[in-house]
């Protein structure tokens, strides 16, 4: 069973979480559901944008994949994902005492396959891609956010995740160095394709990387919007405006009547078998 | 330059001062006679003895104290239900001041060089491991949370994320740690010495020669500031990247 096998669609099937507040001190705390039975399919190299309101629990969904949260139900496949997931978080967490280089040979620790040569090169070579070979020995706290965050996806696709899960990742970045990012991100998509499930707040930035945007709201999904537009798009273009409308109609909203809502079963933790 | 200011300005007042009869010689002996004191204590072997005795004293009793304490902050800091055991005891223990402790300490380990390094281990013990769990518990959760998206395993996440991340806070503690080792000193050395620098005092205030009572303490003054100069630059709480050189 290869787990990095691009023919294996990621599953997420009945995911629920719940969170007991801190201040919470009954015998039985019930806790706060964050994901309410959630399902969902992403397909092999497919990009998909997941998109809602503030607190809907989008980075508890993505933090559940990374194996960061334990869902209290539902199961995750393929078998061990979270493993094999890559991370990139709003703030590039590089280690601030490692040089660039080193921040990115830790991604390559895990391999225990590779030898030093092999490692230097794949992170000279990434560090080449991202145009930042000539910051390999500089501090992190020298460089600019648009070059740290480069450097942090530089450091999760060196990780050859099955699945790359980003939170808000350039939500930090000025438009222009966002602009930068996306046609980065497409560049090395082309080059070589990755599963990618990515959060984030600007619808644009949703419709003009996404194969697929999900909408998210109190936990269930409650729109799965394909994309199928060649790429580059015209962020202009009457269609990709017609999806963004209908888009922010849905999450400005409150999404009460949801179309693919399951009955609510109270959540019973156990995480049943699939 | 400006630091030097006062100190030269207080050596001045008190050779000055002295030259006029404004002190009691005896109170306070003229810097000379001191300087004449330190001199023969020299010449005879007899500072040396007592610098080496101190120093082997101190650099044992903080050895055992601090990596005790570092040993004792990382166990509590990994599992919480010790650390809620031993908490207790712990603070008990840190309120008493080490010389309460002294009578006790001469029963149960005699008046050999037992009971003075346990004074010196109960007075350094604390300050580092308090240190050592706060920089512990406070290394930044958003990085060991990227470290476990990076799969490392615990080791790597102890080399590479928890030692530095806490590295400023655990060389703090150390500084601290050793500074009250050194201070403890004189009070370990109340417990029938016959060397070292707080003996040299005590023998020197029976003898009634408060030249050399100065002698001990200014030397006590000048090693320790030697001593914590070297620390801070065996634990440069700044350059971690030298810390971590070559581990990569
Ligand atoms: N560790 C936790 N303990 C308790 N409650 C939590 C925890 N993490 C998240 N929550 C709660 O879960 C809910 C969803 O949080 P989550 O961070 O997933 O939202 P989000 O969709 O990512 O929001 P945003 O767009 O603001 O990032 C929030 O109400 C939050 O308070
Ligand atoms: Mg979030």
């Amino acid at each position: 069973m290869d787990m990095r096998s691009p023919t294996a669609p990621v599953e997420i099937k009945g995911v629920s979480k719940r969170f007991v507040r801190a201040d919470d001190n009954s015998a039985k705390p019930a806790g706060h559901a964050v994901i309410k039975e959630l399902s969902l399919s992403i397909a092999p190299n497919e990009i998909v944008a997941l998109i809602g309101r503030s607190g809907c629990g989008k980075t508890t969904l993505l933090h559940c994949l990374a194996g960061l949260v334990a869902p209290d139900a539902g199961c995750i496949q393929p078998h061990g994902l979270a493993a094999q997931c890559a991370v990139v978080f709003q703030d590039h967490r590089l280690l601030p005492w490692a040089s660039l280089e080193q921040n990115l040979l830790l991604a390559l620790r895990a391999r225990k396959t590779l030898d030093r040569k092999e490692r230097l090169r794949r992170v000279a070579d990434m560090l080449g891609a991202l145009d930042l070979a000539a910051f390999a020995k500089t501090s992190p706290s020298a460089l600019s956010g648009g070059m740290a965050q480069r450097a942090a996806l530089g450091r999760a696709l060196l990780q050859e995740p099955a699945l790359l899960l980003m939170d808000e990742p350039f939500a930090s970045l000025d438009a222009l160095t966002r602009a930068d990012m996306h046609d980065l991100l497409l560049a090395l998509q082309a080059r070589s394709p990755r599963t990618i499930l990515f959060v984030t707040h600007d619808l644009e930035e949703a419709v003009k990387l996404a194969d697929r945007v999900v909408v998210m709201a109190e936990g269930r999904i409650i729109e799965d919007f394909p994309i199928a537009l060649p790429r580059p798009r015209d962020l202009d273009g009457v269609e990709i405006r017609t999806i963004q409308r209908h888009l922010r109609g849905l999450v400005s909203h409150r999404g009460e009547s949801t179309p693919n809502s399951h009955s609510i079963n109270p959540i019973n933790g156990g995480v049943s078998p699939c | 330059m400006t630091v030097l200011v006062l100190p030269v300005l207080g050596i001045a007042f008190w050779y000055f001062g002295s030259t006029r009869s404004w002190f009691n010689a005896y109170l306070l002996p003229p810097p000379v006679e001191v300087w004449t004191a330190a001199v023969d204590l020299w010449g005879k072997g007899l500072l040396a003895e007592h610098i080496e005795v101190s120093l082997m004293r101190v650099l044992v009793g903080f050895a055992l104290s601090g990596s005790s304490a570092l040993l004792l902050a990382a166990l509590n800091c990994r599992f919480p239900l010790i650390r809620r055991m031993t908490f207790l005891p712990l603070e008990a223990i840190r309120v008493i001041p080490p010389l309460a402790l002294v009578p006790l300490l001469i029963l149960w380990f005699g008046i050999g060089e037992g009971s003075k390094l346990a004074v010196i281990i109960l007075a350094s013990f604390f300050p580092v491991y308090l240190s050592a769990l706060t920089a512990l518990q406070t290394v930044d959760p958003k990085l060991l949370q990227m470290a476990q998206t990076l799969n490392l395993n615990k080791l790597e996440t102890v080399r590479f994320v928890l030692v530095p991340g806490a590295s400023a806070g655990l060389s703090t503690g150390l500084r601290l740690g050793f500074g009250y080792a050194w201070r403890a000193l004189v009070g370990a050395e109340l417990i029938a010495a016959s060397a070292g620098l707080g003996y040299l005092i005590l023998d020197s205030e029976q003898l009634a020669r408060t030249d050399r009572i100065f002698v001990g303490i200014v030397v006590i003054a000048i090693t320790g500031m030697v001593l914590d100069a070297i620390f801070r630059r065996l634990l440069p709480a700044d350059d971690r990247q030298r810390m971590l050189g070559g581990v990569f």
